[in-house]
């Protein structure tokens, strides 16, 4: 590697011959592992319905979205931005940066839970 | 805080008291995505797969398309009839076509932290990081924010897209990666007036914006698909890429 210094942990299988493969790594401190800024859970509810997840971070920050089945409970799904669906998705508005929006154009006790990471996105 | 591990990226002063936890590349205070399952279903038929991942509860996953004669990868979001992924406290399931492979990863993390039960890891050697709190020696799976036992979450590069878009159609931008294996990738797509995970989908009765990214061993592509009443517009895009691989 151009740089010789840092700590790099290879994951169980890997040699060191595997070094400067970033598939071998289960850590290498040049590069940011996701961080988890803070999770939760809420609950939509409403027409159209919106729940906001203060996050203070000042940036529009990386996230994941799962939703909760509401005719099957215990089943959960990976939400994203496709607002077509009638499914709720993620919204971040560019002059709010210390809040994420879950909207649903309908829902009614729609539980979903969140990870928001420290690591920033599009701003 | 005079305890733990903290390491930033190049050009960071991990020891500057207003360093921000963005700057960072590991923070043993703080949870980490790691997971402790992945693997690659190809599709002999139409339908679902059913994988069975012993955790007793429902991990936060994420998982990735390659459709029957594709060579690019995509997200897997809630696309009903063609591919989609969903978890509950024992299988995770995955809906595809003939010919089709999804790549999926199970993440230690919890999706809903109140149906974790007990269930303690064991191993012999290696590093160990649990949350604050949390007891090293016999920690819950969940309660671990590093192992290295497990493969981790790295963002590796991120790429950044504007494009331009004049008439209906699609319009693609690309850059290579230059990483030599096609990576795991989140991104964030801006359609003009707001930022949404990829990929974003907007219809109504006449018209539609798709804006989505697209990943194989040699190029990020990010697309823009929409009707005429939407442009001209521009779109955004930041991709990050993952060290993992999708192949």
């Amino acid at each position: 590697m151009s740089e010789q210094y840092g700590i790099i942990i290879l994951k169980p299988g890997y040699t060191l011959n595997n070094i400067e493969d970033p598939r071998a790594w289960a850590f290498n401190s040049r590069y940011p592992m996701l961080k988890v800024a803070t999770k939760g859970a809420g609950t939509l509810d409403g027409s159209p319905a919106q729940e906001i997840i203060n996050h203070d971070l000042g940036y529009n920050p990386l996230n994941l979205l799962y939703v909760e089945d509401v005719i099957n409970p215990g089943q959960f799904h990976l939400a994203t931005g496709d607002t077509a669906t009638g499914f709720p998705f993620v919204r971040n508005n560019p002059g709010d940066p210390n809040n994420i929006y879950v909207i649903d154009e309908f829902a009614s006790d729609q539980d979903f839970f969140y990870f928001v990471f420290y690591d920033e996105t599009l701003t | 805080m005079s305890y733990g591990i903290i390491t930033s990226k190049p050009g960071v002063n991990v020891s500057d008291p207003t360093v921000e936890r963005k700057d960072l590349t590991f923070d043993s205070r703080l949870e980490h995505f790691q997971y402790q399952t992945t693997d690659k279903v190809v599709f002999t038929g139409s339908g679902v797969e059913t994988i069975a991942h012993n955790l007793g509860y429902a991990p936060a996953f994420m998982a990735w398309i390659k459709e029957n004669g594709q060579s690019q990868w995509r997200t897997v979001f809630r696309n009903v009839g063609e591919f989609e992924a969903y978890v509950d406290n024992t299988n995770l399931y995955l809906y595809g076509n003939t010919g089709d492979t999804i790549r999926y990863f199970l993440f230690t993390k919890p999706i809903n932290p109140a149906t974790v039960t007990d269930k303690v890891t064991t191993g012999g050697y290696g590093i160990i990081s649990v949350i604050p709190g949390a007891n090293a020696n016999e920690p819950r799976l969940h309660e671990i924010n590093f192992s290295s036992d497990f493969g981790s979450l790295i963002i590796y590069k991120e790429l950044n897209f504007t494009i331009e878009i004049s008439g209906a159609g699609t319009t693609t931008s690309t850059q290579s990666h230059g990483m030599g294996y096609a990576p795991t990738f989140i991104a964030s797509v801006y359609d003009g007036l707001n930022y949404y995970t990829e990929p974003f989908i907007y219809a109504d009765f006449t018209d539609q914006v798709t804006l989505s990214v697209l990943v194989d061993t040699t190029n990020v592509v990010a697309e823009c698909s929409v009707t005429s009443s939407f442009v001209p517009m521009t779109a955004q895009f930041k991709v990050h890429l993952l060290t993992e691989d999708l192949d």
